[in-house]
């Protein structure tokens, strides 16, 4: 019993996904339920700190399916906070919205619990169950509400792209087993020392396939068509939940899957060449279109894509340690500075989403100080302005790709934040500088009260990760400050067995 | 007092918060006090850098205040702060300055005070932050920082154009600051490169032998960001619309300290870092400075809106100060520093007094005037001082900078240094031509007939500014001494000899005046209190 320690706190999370379903079925208000998933998604974040503080290594479990180390235990605390807060921001949502029913607390329960898959599994078809256990949960969310037209388009537009994606990357799986005889990562990875592997078009195939993928899941150029439309139809929640949670987890598998597929010879070279270029190209889609953007889930639809665009820049990097520490810096950057600034939409689109048109915003800053205050924090971080975290997350990625020899990646990134910068600037001045057109309901003065705290913490946790990036160590117990403390997650995730691989060696000295 | 520096920092910063969130929103009472006292507290507090100061060979040696504290230590990023004979007289300007522009705002500012008056701390914490700077990443989160409360300033409380002109002016700043940004993390890549660890500290980057030759493309991105901050020509364009959109406390701050950060950062980062880079692309650097100088001169004289005379005039000024900063010798390095200071106080002088003006009669277009010296004699003499200041008439500060300037200069780049100097006569004539519009001539309008003279706090506003011209002016040579070490130093980056004096007064200056001027500057400081007299 006590070798599958490691898995509580995944039997915690489906404990609390099921219990939150049995409620739904049992208790009249949907709000306990969200409250009930609150507060067990917490537990299952302090039952995966206090591991992650004695974890003992690398556990590989049930034959070599699922390994638990320290990059899982990240992404675990990661999951659980986007989960709590995406929780607490859709209780007066669905209220507002009077879409309040337990299921939607429990979905995403069982969304987390794909995740939390997603970011152990060492094999491929582990793998593809903690994808479409999160995908089927999401696809769901994403048409929660069921009478309203834009989210039925988004929800059928995200389900059939979704599942060809889903069809593509088992077909690449399956191109993947035929050649290597193995859907285990690990074992992938040390056939691929052997020329007839590495050479192989099949597998070759079958990877890039597996890519492709991935880029869906991220919304990477050309794969990211879907993402305006669904990202606009969601329940805004929903949309937070997509930005943060689902991203963090479909970025946490191109690590692991990029690491054990990618990281040798020709293959490194060709997934290299590809990623050098969706990243550029994804990165001019998102920002050159976000600029045009009327709508402001939209525009920050684009701006995720955009941002998916500079995370590939760390992805091109990789192996290097220093590069996937700065892609779970980011991650969580972005993930607070989104929850921030989606939270502030929600509030202020008002009953039904009236209200997104950014011109709508004029003035509300001096309305809403708290709303205007949270805004302007988010949009600077996602602009990258010091001290908030999205500054730090950009710039370690930039020292990550200059230390790759990609500097050329870093120009394009650099040349992008500037085109962002007006987009982002656009929602500040709208808000600040512009008279009021009496556009956002007068009925909606006050702020709910779970909003408003996560308007605040976010905030604060954008500014934090900023400033106390690597000098507030005392935020987990017996964890490094968070960038050092990715770093060892991210070796932890390197160290696994890859016999003869120079790479790995020289890596793991840093 | 090894903590002085953060607190000179962190004063304004902590107190512009705390005015942000815990402000009243319709008593502006404690918003300005508060912020007034905290400004007046933190100029005192900077007069202590001075404290230590002791006479050396080269000069006067300030005492050197320093902090250092590990900030991010996977990449050698610490919080680092120092500062020497360049910096410090640029902290104390900045600290009297933010004090005058908050008083100065008193009857500008009727509502959002705690977002008004918090933002000006901010702002003022944040370029002390870059000018006490010694590490790059600290210097670029300070340079970022003071953008921000620079921002809402023009963008909540500008005028009718405010926001074309605020987008315009947070881009071009934000361009250069990410150009920046590769810069930096190109010089760290490479100290990590060839020295095996990776450092952000300023020092420890100057002199390292780049891998790509003499890194020409690094040092674009920084000229880039300090460029656009000091208009340098073609970069300027931001600037008018900036300075003539702002609150005019605000424009004050901005035109005398925001703008001399980009000199400060190309003399402490850019031109230090890159030595070769910087030498090839001098000449082409001086050219640009000194067709600024000429260019701003012209559409100066060309203007009919005062705010926009000024905010023309400071340009070109700047172009001056520059073409020193490009010229890698003694007296113009040391006139750069000593004529930011004279600058600051001169421009930034004249745009409080288009502040008063546009309070009193409503408008600052040039044809709204006419006859005031008859109506307000007082603002009037306020005015001609100023003016004539800005000239440069001996015995007042900017005449001591720009002559050294364009003494230096004139070694390096001949012909440059005198299609620059004409600036002097173009200057001149702007200046009185602007004056002799709003202040000669008969009264024609009602407005300037029914106007009221300066009164006591506004004079009292004017009169740190005053002495500081005339004094700087009359006795420029403590503060010379005290930039001479530093100066020294620097030029050592370019491979310029340490103590020039044996070599420089007597044979390559002429007029025994000029060289009196050298001689003190960089020599020893005893003769020095003599030959300043010289000048005059």
């Amino acid at each position: 019993m006590l070798a599958y320690a490691p898995l509580f706190p995944f039997f915690l999370l489906t404990a609390v996904a099921l219990i939150a379903m049995l409620m739904s079925a049992l208790v009249e208000d949907g709000a306990k339920v969200g409250w009930f998933t609150a507060a067990g998604l917490t537990g299952v974040g302090v039952l995966a700190v206090n591991q992650w503080a004695s974890n003992d290594g690398p556990h590989r479990l049930l034959s070599d399916a699922v390994t638990i180390d320290g990059f899982s235990y990240f992404f675990y605390l990661l999951f659980c906070i986007i989960g709590v807060v995406s929780t607490v921001m859709a209780i007066p949502y669905l209220d507002r919205e009077q879409a309040q029913r337990g299921e939607y607390y429990a979905l995403l329960a069982f969304a987390l619990t794909g995740m939390f898959v997603m970011v152990s599994s060492d094999d491929l078809m582990t793998l593809f169950l903690g994808l479409e256990t999160m995908s089927l949960a999401v696809y769901v969310m994403v048409g929660w509400r069921r009478h309203v037209l834009r989210s039925n388009e988004a929800v059928l537009k995200y389900f059939f792209l979704g599942s060809l994606a889903a069809a593509i990357f088992l077909y690449g799986i399956a191109l993947i087993y035929g050649s290597a005889g193995t859907t285990n990562l690990v074992d992938i990875a040390s056939l691929l020392h052997t020329p007839a592997l590495n050479m192989n078009p099949v597998f070759v195939l079958g990877s890039l396939m597996v890519l492709a993928a991935v880029g869906f899941k991220v919304a990477a150029f050309p794969f990211h068509m879907w993402a305006p439309d669904v990202y606009e139809g969601a329940p805004t929640p929903v949309t937070a939940f997509m930005a943060t949670a689902v991203k963090a987890a479909a970025f946490a598998l191109a690590v692991r899957v990029g690491l054990a597929l990618f990281s040798v010879g020709q293959l490194h070279e060709i997934g290299q060449a590809v990623v050098w270029h969706l990243a550029i190209l994804t990165m001019f889609v998102g920002n050159v279109f976000a600029l045009v953007q009327k709508n402001m889930k939209r525009m920050l639809a684009y701006s995720s894509i955009a941002h998916t665009g500079y995370l590939l820049v760390g992805i091109a990097a990789l192996p290097d340690a220093d590069a996937g520490a700065a892609i779970m810096f980011y991650l969580v950057a972005y993930a607070f500075t989104n929850l921030g600034a989606l939270a502030c939409v929600a509030f202020l689109a008002g009953r039904e989403e009236r209200v997104e048109n950014i011109e709508d915003y004029a003035g509300i800053a001096w309305r809403y100080p708290l709303v205007g205050l949270g805004m302007a924090i988010c949009m600077f971080s996602l602009i990258g302005f010091p001290p908030t975290a999205g500054f730090f997350g950009k710039y370690y990625l930039f020292i990550a790709a200059m230390k790759a020899n990609l500097a050329p990646l870093v120009v394009v990134a650099v040349i992008n934040s500037i085109l962002s910068v007006y987009y982002y600037l656009r929602v500040i001045v709208t808000m600040y500088m512009v008279p009021p057109s009496g556009a956002v309901d007068p009925a909606e003065s006050h702020i709910p009260g779970p909003t408003r705290a996560v308007i605040v913490y976010a905030s604060i946790a954008v500014v934090w990760a900023g400033i106390g990036t690597a000098n507030i160590t005392a935020f987990l117990p017996g964890a490094a400050p968070l960038i050092t403390s990715a770093k060892d997650s991210m070796k932890s995730l390197m160290s696994k067995p890859k016999p003869e691989s120079e790479r790995t060696t020289t890596t793991g000295e840093r | 007092m090894s903590f002085l520096l953060s607190l000179l920092i962190f004063l304004p910063l902590l107190a512009g918060l705390a005015i942000l969130f815990f402000g009243d929103e319709d008593e502006q009472g404690f918003a300005r006090w508060g912020s007034l006292v905290v400004a007046i507290a933190n100029g005192l507090l900077s007069i202590g850098l001075l404290a230590g100061a002791e006479r050396v060979a080269g000069g006067i040696q300030l005492a050197s205040f320093e902090e250092k504290r590990p900030w991010i230590d996977a990449l050698g990023i610490q919080y680092f702060l120092r500062t020497d004979g360049m910096s410090t007289f640029l902290i104390i300007l900045a600290t009297a300055c933010t004090a005058i522009a908050i008083a100065a705002s008193w009857r500008i500012v009727s509502e959002k005070a705690r977002i008004y008056y918090g933002c000006m701390l901010l702002l003022s914490g944040g370029m002390i932050g870059v000018l006490a700077a010694a590490d790059l990443f600290c210097f670029y989160v300070f340079w970022e920082v003071m953008l921000i409360p620079a921002f809402f300033l023009i963008g909540v409380f500008g005028g009718e154009q405010r926001r074309p002109a605020v987008i315009k002016f947070v881009i071009y700043t934000m361009v250069g600051s990410l150009l920046m940004l590769i810069g930096i993390t190109y010089v760290g890549w490479q100290h990590f490169v060839l020295r095996g660890s990776w450092t952000f500290a300023i020092d420890a980057l100057y002199g390292l032998p780049f891998r790509d030759g003499i890194a020409m493309w690094p040092f674009l991105t920084f000229l880039a960001a300090f460029g656009i901050k000091a208009a340098l020509f073609p970069l300027h364009t931001w600037l008018p619309a900036a300075y003539s959109q702002a609150p005019m406390p605000v424009t004050f701050l901005l035109s005398a300290v925001m703008a001399k950060l980009g000199i400060y950062g190309l003399l402490r980062v850019a031109l230090p870092i890159f030595p070769e880079a910087a030498q090839v692309a001098m000449p082409v650097l001086a050219a640009l400075a000194t067709a600024g100088v000429v260019y701003a001169a012209f559409v100066a004289l060309a203007q009919e809106d005062a705010r926009l005379v000024v905010a023309y005039a400071s340009i070109s000024h700047l172009g001056v100060i520059l073409l020193g900063v490009f010229s890698l010798t003694h007296q113009a390095v040391a006139g750069s520093v000593f004529h930011m200071v004279g600058h600051a106080v001169t421009t930034g002088a004249l745009f409080l007094l288009v502040g008063f003006m546009a309070e009193r009669r409503g408008s600052t277009l040039i044809a709204d005037w006419g006859g005031a010296a008859k109506t307000v004699p007082v603002f009037a003499t306020f005015f001609m001082l100023f003016m004539l200041a800005a000239v440069g008439l001996p015995g007042l500060t900017a005449f001591i900078g720009e002559f050294m300037i364009f003494l230096g200069a004139f070694k390096q780049h001949a012909t440059a240094t005198a299609i620059a100097a004409t600036s002097i006569i173009f200057g001149a004539a702007y200046m009185l031509w602007w004056y002799q519009r709003t202040m000669f001539g008969p009264v024609q309008h009602d407005g300037v007939a029914r106007m009221a003279d300066l009164n006591m706090r506004e004079g009292a506003l004017l009169m740190p500014l005053v002495l500081a011209i005339i004094g700087l002016g009359v006795f420029p040579q403590p503060m010379l001494s005290a930039i001479a070490p530093s100066t020294a130093a620097y030029l050592k980056h370019f491979g310029v000899a340490a103590d020039p004096a044996p070599t420089v007064s007597p044979t390559k200056v002429g007029p025994p005046a000029h060289g009196a001027v050298t001689h003190g500057e960089a020599g020893d400081a005893a003769p020095a209190e003599h030959s300043t007299q010289g000048i005059h």
